[in-house]
């Protein structure tokens, strides 16, 4: 970070760096896979018990209330150790959506397991015929008696083949948008099927959920019946500012360093200017995360704006992958990852990984229309 | 913009006045029409604001003011391009206030009687009492009256020598903004010795980079400035039937620049902020780089979705790109590695 931390948050910076060095297992340092709930859920639950699973939840919500700097820095110390990614659906979405529009019913059930890693959730949005234009979605919803009779196929689920909950999006009536319902789902509830689909990194990120005759009880729906849109959009210029945060800039920046370091020492220097401007990108993610999130807490944040940071982060982070994919040279087609001393060197597996960012989450060609017309004005058809 | 307070509000809307008054942009093209290479009005008017003193001590007659507002002040005035060298000018007016100048030569250089700029002494001599070498590809040479020039001669420091000395000559060469680029020979010009040993070299160091974060303001502004202009026209231009702003092709480019532009005004008010800590020459070296690349597509594009119009020197379009031209090349590319070098 380029901004100077008060003495305060240089003693958090250190306090969570040596944390990391003391707990970070070395099995999970630098993975060039993505691990599996078993490898990885224990570790989620050791930074839940140290306080840190939630920094951008409230307080009195069990989160941290961390500030856009605490963040950062948390960010970029968990990018340097190379901690693993963990399972963000009920963090990021989820959670902060029952925040602000569940009932406390709703929330005394499921907030406490998201932070401490017991219900792992994924996000039923898409559907084969229906992504950029989600509001086509066609699973249906049928209100009988206390229950919503939930029938249809949802995709690209992420992990949903290991998650308990799921928080998906059903059609109660055919009204485009007022006609979508937001619903919570247990997925040991009978009628449901589900099936792993493999990556192009080759592990099974996503699944497919077949939905058929699946009874919801009406309590699970969030909102009322028939506000799903609004539900499901009402925090995204919140959620883009995890999506366009720079931890995964920082990743890529820890893993392209990691290259870098394993050269033989005369070639490091044809690096530099390379390196130097990866690190100018990360600082730029930074910078404007930490701008963005500033004037959204001082409500000086129009709506789409964050548009912006999503496009940002996700294709400065692709720009980084690629330096090191040149720094890999003709390595970068190995599928092993390569080795230097102990520490794993990643050769190729976050730049394929890194092709999901500007898809999910909105693509970001559906991000620069938002942008232009939204924020830019200029005019629809 | 970062979230800013009603001082800084004020002084973007006094400088944008400002530049309205003197005519915006149409004083640039009156200038390069008449081949004048100096407005010694705008500049004394400009002077008069206390603008060439803002970074300036208050004690030495200066505004004292923040880092942020000289940031702000340039941003805005790059709106109407000025190719005057304001940004040099107020980092030398600011190392002359803090090293104790003579007090006339410093009352006229805030006053702006006389144009102070900065001087990377790079390839000269300073033996003492006098100076020698050549300096090539100096930004804004025929504008000053005065160059503070920092030196690792056969004496570090820094030295004060007036463009009026007979033992100094420049070779001007018109730059596409207005302004000019050249090489000063000096050969045992006298000067004034202002300073040495290590407060000088920090003086120095801070002046560069303080140079940098200004003129990345400026790309910044200005190609701010071309790209309003550019989704006015996206809105206003009709073909097809329709606004060629509607135009998905266009959409799209039209968000990529605003992303360009709004991380790089971003991360140019971080390395403001950085200013006086020890991170302070990397950021400003970062934000110059994002600055500059971010303006270059700003004002290309400008161009391009212009049409045939944007070609024309009629339209003011074109003087956007051909200011960060002048900035581009003013990077101190002596030491185009300079980023790489701090890391
Ligand atoms: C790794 C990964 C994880 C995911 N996880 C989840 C999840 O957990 N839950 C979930 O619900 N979904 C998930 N998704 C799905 C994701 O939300 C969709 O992929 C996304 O909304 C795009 O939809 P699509 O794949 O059907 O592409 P399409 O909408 O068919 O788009 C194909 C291409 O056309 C472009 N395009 C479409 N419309 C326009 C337009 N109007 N203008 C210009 N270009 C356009 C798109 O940008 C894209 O490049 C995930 C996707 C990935 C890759």
């Amino acid at each position: 970070m380029i901004r100077q931390e008060s003495p305060e948050e240089t003693a958090f910076r250190d306090s969570v760096r040596t944390w990391l060095e003391d707990n970070l297992p070395r099995e999970l340092r630098h993975l060039t896979f993505r691990p599996r709930p078993e490898e990885i859920m224990p570790w989620y639950r050791a930074v839940s018990r140290q306080g840190w699973i939630a920094p951008h939840w409230p307080r009195d919500e069990g989160g941290m209330g961390a500030s856009a700097v605490e963040q950062a820095i948390l960010m970029e110390e968990f990018a340097r150790a190379g901690a693993p990614d963990i399972p963000s659906q009920g963090l990021n979405h989820i959670g902060p959506m029952l925040i602000e529009r569940g009932t406390p019913e709703q929330k005394a059930r499921h907030l406490p397991p998201i932070l401490s890693g017991d219900c792992i959730w994924c996000q039923g949005y898409s559907e084969p015929g229906a992504g950029s234009d989600l509001a086509s979605l066609k699973t249906t919803g049928r209100i009988d008696g206390d229950a919503i009779v939930v029938n249809g196929h949802k995709i690209w689920t992420t992990w949903g083949h290991h998650a308990q909950w799921m928080f998906a999006l059903v059609r109660t009536s055919d009204d485009r948008k007022r006609g979508i319902t937001f619903v919570l789902l247990d997925l040991d509830t009978p009628g449901i099927t589900r099936r792993p689909i493999r990556t192009i990194a080759g592990d099974d990120e996503f699944a497919e959920v077949f939905l058929d005759e699946v009874r919801v009880p009406l309590a699970n729906v969030v909102g009322e019946i028939g506000a799903g849109w609004s539900v499901a959009t009402s925090l995204l210029d919140q959620e883009r500012l995890h999506i366009g945060s720079p931890l995964h800039a920082n990743r890529a920046l820890t893993r392209l360093r990691g290259l870098v370091e394993a050269m033989p020492e005369g070639d490091r220097d044809a690096w530099a200017d390379s390196l130097a401007h990866a690190e100018v990108l990360t600082e730029t993610v930074t910078a404007a995360f930490l701008d963005t999130h500033e004037k959204f807490e001082a409500g000086r944040s129009p709506a789409g704006e964050s548009a912006f940071l999503k496009i940002l982060a996700t294709e400065a982070t692709q720009e980084i992958l690629e330096i090191a994919r040149c720094a890999a040279g003709p390595l970068a087609a190995q599928v092993d990852p390569a080795w230097n001393g102990d520490r794993r060197l990643d050769l190729n597996e976050m730049a394929l990984q890194s092709r999901r960012l500007t898809i999910y989450a909105g693509s970001n060609e559906i991000q620069r229309t938002i942008l232009a017309r939204q924020v830019l004005g200029l005019g629809g058809r | 913009m970062p979230v800013f307070d009603g001082e800084d509000a004020q002084i973007v809307d006094s400088v944008a006045a400002f530049f309205a008054r003197n005519g915006g942009i149409a004083r640039v093209r009156r200038l390069r029409d008449e081949g004048a290479t100096r407005d010694p009005e705008t500049w004394r008017a400009a002077a008069e604001q206390g603008w060439i003193g803002i970074l300036a001590p208050e004690t030495a007659g200066g505004l004292d003011m923040p880092v942020r507002s000289a940031a702000l002040l340039m941003q805005t005035a790059a709106r109407s391009v000025p190719f005057e060298p304001f940004s040099a000018a107020i980092v030398a007016a600011r190392l002359l206030g803090r090293i104790d100048a003579p007090p006339a030569i410093l009352d006229d250089v805030l006053s702006g009687q006389a144009i102070a700029l900065p001087l990377d002494g790079t390839g000269l001599d300073w033996d003492g009492t006098r100076l020698s070498g050549e300096s090539p590809q100096t930004a804004d040479v025929a504008s000053a009256d005065w160059f503070v020039v920092s030196c690792n001669g056969t004496e570090t420091g820094l030295f004060l020598v007036s463009c009026k000395s007979p033992y100094k000559t420049v070779e001007a060469h018109a730059t596409h903004d207005g302004g000019t680029v050249g090489t000063v020979r000096f050969d045992g010009a006298e000067g004034t010795a202002l300073g040495s040993g290590s407060d000088a070299e920090r003086e120095a160091a801070d002046a560069r980079v303080l140079l940098r974060l200004l003129r990345a303001a400026e790309a910044v502004g200005l190609a701010q400035e071309a790209f309003a202009r550019t989704l006015d026209y996206l809105r206003a231009r009709s073909q097809f039937g329709r606004p060629i702003g509607s135009f998905q092709a266009l959409q799209h480019r039209a968000a990529t620049i605003h992303v360009r532009l709004t991380s790089a005004e971003a991360l140019l008010y971080e390395a403001v902020r950085a200013f006086g800590t020890d991170r302070q020459a990397f950021a400003a070296d970062a934000t110059f780089s994002r600055a500059l690349d971010a303006a270059q597509l700003a004002c290309d594009e400008a161009i391009q979705m212009h049409g045939a119009i944007g070609f024309t020197d009629e339209l003011e379009i074109g003087f956007f790109l051909k200011r960060l031209l002048a900035l581009s090349a003013s990077a101190d590319e002596r030491d185009p590695a300079t980023i790489s070098r701090v890391i």
